[in-house]
């Protein structure tokens, strides 16, 4: 997929030459300058996208799915992609409502799972550095992993600019909902879909994704050290703390004994 | 909607925005520690791993602290293993899960 997408970047490059900026594209500042009028900038960042945007579609069909087989109707799973628009949190939530956790709890969780966004933020900020708070404000809402990845380290992140950026985000919103709202509908009229024993379909997302973030024997680690705190924690006091005991005590133990990985992932 | 999932829909996105806004538009005046930088990138697979592990040990709740062969904790360990070693999420959930409604419907009743 990554190859595919780099491919189709070099073909755009040799029909457009004038679209290639500088290598000091890359420092702060430098981002400001744009080639093209804005709306071509955004139409160009959303097309450029849409190939993460299909997996997105995908994640998305799946969380429509998993959401309405937890209880929620279509429209609470369509009202949480539109407004909380954060993959690994909404799908972390849907265990947590179903098993009748408090506005608190989910709310906490929500912090806690989202807080690599700070790091996204921080890097994003760094990149529009100059730009009118305002339009940070509006963009910021638009920073997810897959768009973060995608204007930094990914293809988009030589020439990125704010309207491009947007352009990726749009797409990623947009992906986003549509999926979720086919999962749901799907979902909801699809017996087969609500069967017994597809509550393991969600676990094994979880699974899948932390089985293919695994990089080192320090993620084993974090891996191991996380599990035993959250089982024995879970057990004696029951309710979410095995959440955050876990999820505060391990990274600042990683922390403490080793740099850091090399994605926020 | 129930008003406590509409609040609680509230206020994931109104912190979830926050994480994002916040730092995104007052960069100037932040530094972020190296040590806070280091743990936060360990959060995600810290968290998720806690959320799933007791499903995984004991997934009929309270009771015993680990019950073994139970069809979650086999089908979830190959499902991590197996995207550890492919590094497709496509094929390992629907492997996992597949090998988990085999394991409860044929081989563990």
């Amino acid at each position: 997929m990554w190859r595919i997408r780099c491919v189709q970047r070099t073909r755009i490059r040799e029909k457009n030459p004038t679209r290639q900026l500088p290598r000091t594209d890359n420092q702060p500042g430098a981002i400001l300058i744009s080639y093209g009028s804005p709306s071509t900038r955004i139409w160009q960042g959303f097309r450029e996208f849409l190939p993460v945007g299909l997996v997105i579609f995908s994640y998305a069909v799946v969380f429509g799915v998993l959401a309405v087989n937890s209880g929620l109707r279509v429209l609470e799973a369509c009202v949480m992609s539109l407004t909380v628009f954060a993959g690994a949190s909404q799908f972390m939530a849907l265990p947590m409502i179903k098993s009748g956790a408090s506005v608190w709890a989910l709310t906490a969780m929500a912090l806690l799972v989202n807080m690599r966004h700070i790091l996204y933020g921080l890097n994003i900020g760094k990149k529009f550095q100059g730009a009118s708070p305002v339009k940070l404000l509006g963009l910021s809402f638009g920073i997810v992993d897959e768009t973060y990845a995608f204007n930094t380290l990914g293809p988009g992140g030589k020439f990125t600019s704010i309207p491009y950026f947007m352009g990726t985000a749009m797409c990623a919103y947009v992906t986003w909902n549509a999926g979720t709202l086919t999962g749901a509908v799907l979902g909801k009229w699809t017996p087969f879909l609500r069967a017994d024993g597809l509550d393991f379909a969600m676990l094994a997302v979880f699974l899948s994704i932390i089985g293919a973030s695994i990089r080192d024997r320090r993620d084993w680690g974090v891996l191991a050290g996380s599990a035993v705190i959250a089982v024995l924690v879970k057990h004696t006091a029951g309710g979410y703390w095995h959440l955050f005991a876990a999820g505060l005590i391990v990274p600042a133990a990683a922390a403490l004994f080793s740099g850091g990985r090399k994605d926020g992932n | 909607m129930g008003i406590d999932l509409a609040a609680a829909i509230a206020g994931m996105t109104l912190v979830t925005y926050l994480t994002r806004s916040l730092f995104t538009v007052f960069i100037s005046e932040v530094r972020i520690p190296p040590f806070w930088n280091r743990a936060l990138s360990f959060v995600p697979l810290a968290v998720l791993t806690a959320l799933v592990s007791p499903y995984l040990a004991a997934p009929s709740g309270p009771g015993p602290l680990i019950s073994t062969l139970n069809p979650y904790l086999i089908a979830g360990c190959v499902t991590l293993l197996l995207a550890r070693w492919s590094r497709n999420l496509l094929v390992s959930a629907i492997t996992g899960t597949a090998l988990f409604l085999i394991l409860t419907r044929f081989l563990l009743q």
